[in-house]
Order: structure tokens, then sequence, then C-alpha cells
């Protein structure tokens, strides 16, 4: 196994560990609100009184809403799973704004457990870039991982897309050396065409306009 | 008597049920959001046995368990947690925790590891005690 495919197959590994804690999470939940249905059951059968109408609607509705937040989780690894269908050297239309939220929602416990704080500006439109889908993903995690290596707990990391642009910085000390790092970080998406802009303490990835 | 146990979990609407839960089997339940939360109620109080995830935002599950063990030695942390791998598992318990369950977890089954676990502690105390009398006992010629 090659380098580059090694670090790829971690990526793919690191983004469904962290999906599948947080699933399991919610199948918890789940599964206590269903050990409260009966806990409250056995009680009122023991009483003889009736099962308060509010308390289980207050149930039903804290299950809907893990149903719906599972749900949400699960396309959104389903989505990233898919981003591998896409033979090796061929580069799609994709949406970089929607890249960089589903990058950051999926890694987003590891970065919680970092400690690094990161802020998403804004998209204004789709903003459409010619890449490999799971590149594109990629290039924006392996910012994120030099970001939680090098900067302090509680650093702020800004991501921000322009056009075809994504443009990350911080105000941390620690962001020079990830400036430092960036040819290495970037090397492995020149075969999509992408290259490296580097504008006073802001760096910058730019793909080819779908 | 009833266990005291702190539940530490990231997930406050888990730590809310299980809580209540808990209660309603006659445990003495605290609960703590984060590994430094939990950390800060350890430094004032004891329990008999600490259930917790291993996996949270803010400090590591690994340096969490080290963090506990080194300031209430006699602590007995039950890990629940998203995954379980055996190697997590191996090195947890290396560190000191006392058991181990994922979630989703069988309350009747992490009702049964606390009883446990509150026995094991007393033991410990007891013989730490046990020791300290006869400490004594040798220094004064008892």
């Amino acid at each position: 196994m090659t380098d580059s495919s090694h670090t790829e197959l971690q990526f793919f590994g690191a983004m469904t560990a962290t999906a599948t804690h947080d699933l399991k999470n919610v199948i918890a939940i789940i599964n206590e609100n269903a050990g409260l249905l009966e806990d409250l059951t056995l009680m009122a059968q023991k009483s003889g009184n009736a099962l308060s109408p509010d308390r289980v609607a207050t149930v039903a509705k804290r299950i809907r809403d893990q149903v719906k937040r599972g749900d949400e989780m699960i396309k959104t690894l389903n989505r990233f799973a898919h981003r591998v269908d896409t033979p090796q050297e061929q580069a799609l239309a994709c949406d970089l704004a929607e890249a960089v939220d589903k990058t950051l929602e999926l890694a987003g416990r590891k970065i919680a457990q970092s400690g690094l704080a990161v802020t998403r500006t804004p998209a204004q439109s789709p903003q459409s870039v010619l890449a490999h889908p799971f590149r594109l993903d990629q290039a924006i995690w392996q910012i994120i991982q030099a970001a939680m290596a090098e900067l302090a707990s509680g650093a702020e990391l800004i991501f921000s897309t322009e056009e075809n642009t994504l443009w990350c910085t911080a105000e941390d000390p620690g962001w020079a050396r990830v400036m430092n790092r960036a040819e290495e970080l970037t090397t492995p998406f020149a075969p999509d065409g992408a290259t490296l802009h580097l504008k006073q303490n802001r760096l910058g990835l730019v793909w080819p306009t779908a | 008597m009833s266990e005291k146990v702190l539940l530490v979990d990231d997930e406050k609407e888990f730590l809310e049920i299980m809580s209540e839960r808990m209660t309603a089997r006659g445990m003495d339940v605290t609960t703590a959001t984060s590994a430094d939360q939990a950390l800060a109620i350890l430094e004032k109080h004891s329990f008999d046995a600490i259930v917790m995830d291993f996996q949270m935002p803010g400090m590591d599950g690994m340096e969490a368990l080290k963090a506990m063990k080194t300031l209430k030695p006699e602590s007995q942390i039950i890990l629940l947690t998203g995954y379980a791998t055996i190697e997590k598992t191996v090195e947890a318990m290396k560190i000191g925790a006392v058991d181990f369950l994922e979630k989703p977890a069988d309350l009747e089954a992490l009702a049964e590891k606390i009883k446990k676990a509150k026995a094991d502690k007393m033991v410990i105390v007891e013989k730490k005690t046990e020791k300290k009398i006869q400490d004594i006992l040798q220094r004064f010629g008892g």
C-alpha cells in the first residue's frame, strides 16, 4: 500500500469511527428513553395510577428528535461513503461550500475532542469546483488535522469559501507552523489541479472552476 | 445503603435519563458533562463508582482515567463508551478501569457492575484502614 492510499484510508477510517460513535450515542439515548417508558409503566402498574400523558409525550418527542438526529448523521455518512464512487483519475463538479460544511459535520466530535474551535463563514451561494469528491473532503480534513496538531487548545480556526477558493486562517502562534506545512498538506491534491495560495495570514486552496 | 455514583458523559440528554432511571433504582447519582467537571467534583466528594464515557470533548479518556486514579486511587471506574476495541479495553484496564460497557448498555447489567464496584472499594478501604491501624500499633508498641 502506498503512503497516499494509507492516508486516504486513515481519513476514511477516522470519519467513519467518529460518525459511528455519535450514532451509538443516539441509539443509547433512544434505548434509555425506551427503558424509562418501561420504568414508568411498571411504576404505574404497581401504584395503580395512570401513566402521565405529559411524561409519555415528552419521551416520545425525545425519541423522535433522536431518530431525526440519527437520520441526518446516516445521510452525511452515506454521502461521504459515496464520494469514492468516482474513479480516482476523474474530477467532477463539486460544491465547495457543501464539502466544507459536511466535512466539519462529520469531523465535529474529533474537532471538539481536540479543543479546537472552528468558525465557518457562511457561503452566499453554491460554489462549484472541479475536483475528485473524496480528495476535496480530504483536503479540508488535512487542514483541520494540521490545525488540531499545531494550534493551542481553544484556538479558533476560520474557514471561508470564495468562488473556487477555500480560505483558512487562525489567530494563534501555531498557525505559522500550519502555513509552513502548506506545501506538504496540499501536494496530494495537485492531480485535481488544486493550487496553493498564501496571502498574509491566510492559506488558500484553489480548484479549477467547474 | 444506596450506591454513590458519578456519571460522566457529554450527552446531556443521556445523563438526564440515566440519572433518573438510576435514582429510581435507589442510587445516589451526581452528573458531570466533561472530564474536567468530573475531576472538580471528585476533588470534593467520594463515590462508590464512577461511570464515564471514554470519548468526550476536552480531556482524552485515558488522560481523564489517569487523573482520576491519581486524585483518588481507590476510584472504581467503569467505562461506558460508543466504541469498544480490545486494545482500548486492555489499555484502560492497565491504567485502572475496573470494567467496560459498550453503549447502548443494559441498565440492570450496569447496576450489577456498580454494586460490585462498591463492594470492591469497601474491601480496598478496609485493607487501607487495617494497614493504618497496624502501622500506628507498631509505632506505639501495641
